[in-house]
């Protein structure tokens, strides 16, 4: 809805912002008041119980319109009822007030690595015939894969010489198979248990010019759940049992920097096939193996590049601080 | 995770190029002048290359094929804050009313 010409046109008479819900929901620091605040009691419709939808809001937070829609016609309405109640809005009520928001806030881009290795993650169903030059099917799914300064040095030999072959230490495989290589095309998925994956991938050396140093990136994952849910209670448990699999070829090139400890490049193709469904995924009973594939890339700086992985709250990095 | 022996590159069947042919090729015209231990040498390296090209052949296309298309990231030049704070901020600052996006999972990640 947001790719719609009219859509971004319209949005040009406001400032635009998105944020997810659980956080502003539950947190204790004055932002997250303030949005309670705003949505609440007087909630006029935005995603029911959790508070998903577009909303229009003054500076001050008050609210102005809100609806939780996604047709184009829906939200052009929207934005106009809420610029008209903007343009009706006294002055004395339209403003932040001094120090409203300015207590520190720990979220999860907190703890986004920004000199280690961020990449940004598209995954799609690929056509059947194995054909890239088909048109492809929507819709294409984003996230964010994220490993430290000290781990993305782990992707490559202390002394990285030509020729040489390194094996990926296992947990920042297991970290991609279980949180990244996962069927979220068409909805949220839940990530696999770290007995259910395994895999490898390789680095080998193909070439170095002082510090900077050419890997060649191979190896294979395998994520099988039989069903049962193996990761205790958190917010992904999921009623019933879902069996699924992912099993994936690995294939990349990269280059590292080693005065800065860091990659100025890595491209990953993850390719294969899925099978089975979550009950959130949009699969809607198509348990049937299909093809998928991910591609994974050093993501830019704009803020939308800084948003924690989707399963961050879960991710196995001691490195990462909750938010409080 | 259990572990497996290092094993090609490329481990999922590629297509091979025009360039990759020829180079495959010109390795066959060669070895037919050569002796048999120079031409196995001239073939190996011309089916290295071909190999190579040919694998970066295929992640050019599949890169090409899952990323999204400039349609696809349309939204993107909408010019997202990334939080609640740092909309209402920069809405207070530029005198304009605040357009929130709001999703269980973040709207600009994966929902």
């Amino acid at each position: 809805m947001f790719s719609n010409e009219q859509v971004i046109e319209a949005a040009r008479s406001f400032v635009p912002a998105a944020d997810e819900t659980w956080r502003l929901q539950h947190g204790e620091d004055a932002e997250s008041r303030m949005f309670r605040e705003m949505v609440n009691p007087e909630h006029t419709g935005a995603g029911g119980g959790t508070r998903q939808g577009i909303y229009i809001v003054a500076p001050s937070g008050e609210l102005l319109a809100a609806a939780n829609v996604l047709q184009v016609d829906k939200a052009l309405e929207l934005f106009a009822r809420g610029k008209a109640a903007w343009d009706a809005l006294p002055d004395s009520r339209r403003w932040l007030a001094d120090g409203a928001i300015d207590e520190p806030v720990l979220r999860w881009e907190t703890s986004c690595p920004v000199d280690g290795l961020v990449l940004e993650q598209f995954s799609r169903d690929l056509p059947a015939d194995g054909d890239p030059s088909a048109a492809p099917q929507p819709p294409v799914q984003r996230d964010h894969a994220w490993f430290s300064h000290v781990e993305a040095r782990r992707f490559l030999p202390d002394d990285p010489r030509v020729g040489d072959t390194h094996e990926v230490p296992e947990a920042l495989v297991a970290r991609l198979a279980r949180f990244h290589f996962v069927d979220a095309v068409k909805g949220q998925v839940q990530p696999f248990a770290s007995e259910e994956v395994s895999g490898t991938l390789r680095a080998r050396v193909v070439a170095r010019d002082g510090d900077s140093v050419d890997l060649a990136l191979s190896g294979e994952t395998a994520g099988v759940a039989k069903g049962p849910w193996l990761m205790g209670e958190n917010a992904w448990k999921w009623p019933g049992e879902h069996p699924r699999a992912m099993r994936l070829s690995l294939l990349g090139s990269a280059r590292f920097d080693l005065s800065t400890g860091a990659f100025t490049r890595f491209d990953l193709l993850a390719r294969g096939t899925r099978h089975g469904s979550s009950g959130l995924n949009g699969r809607n009973g198509d348990d049937d193996e299909g093809p998928i594939g991910f591609w994974l890339q050093r993501a830019g700086s704009a803020p939308a590049d800084r948003v924690a992985p989707a399963f961050v709250d879960v991710y196995d990095a001691e490195w990462i601080a909750p938010p409080r | 995770m259990p572990r497996k022996e290092p094993d090609v590159i490329c481990s999922f069947a590629q297509p091979i190029t025009s360039r990759a042919r020829a180079i495959t090729l010109a390795g066959l015209v060669l070895t037919a002048g050569l002796a048999q231990v120079a031409s196995a040498q001239v073939a190996q390296r011309a089916s290295s290359a071909a190999r190579s090209e040919a694998s970066a052949a295929s992640l050019d296309a599949w890169r090409d094929h899952i990323r999204p298309c400039e349609a696809e990231r349309a939204w993107e030049r909408i010019g997202w804050h990334a939080s609640f704070a740092d909309g209402l901020r920069a809405a207070n600052t530029e005198r304009r009313p605040l357009l929130l996006w709001m999703m269980n999972g973040h709207p600009l990640g994966c929902t």
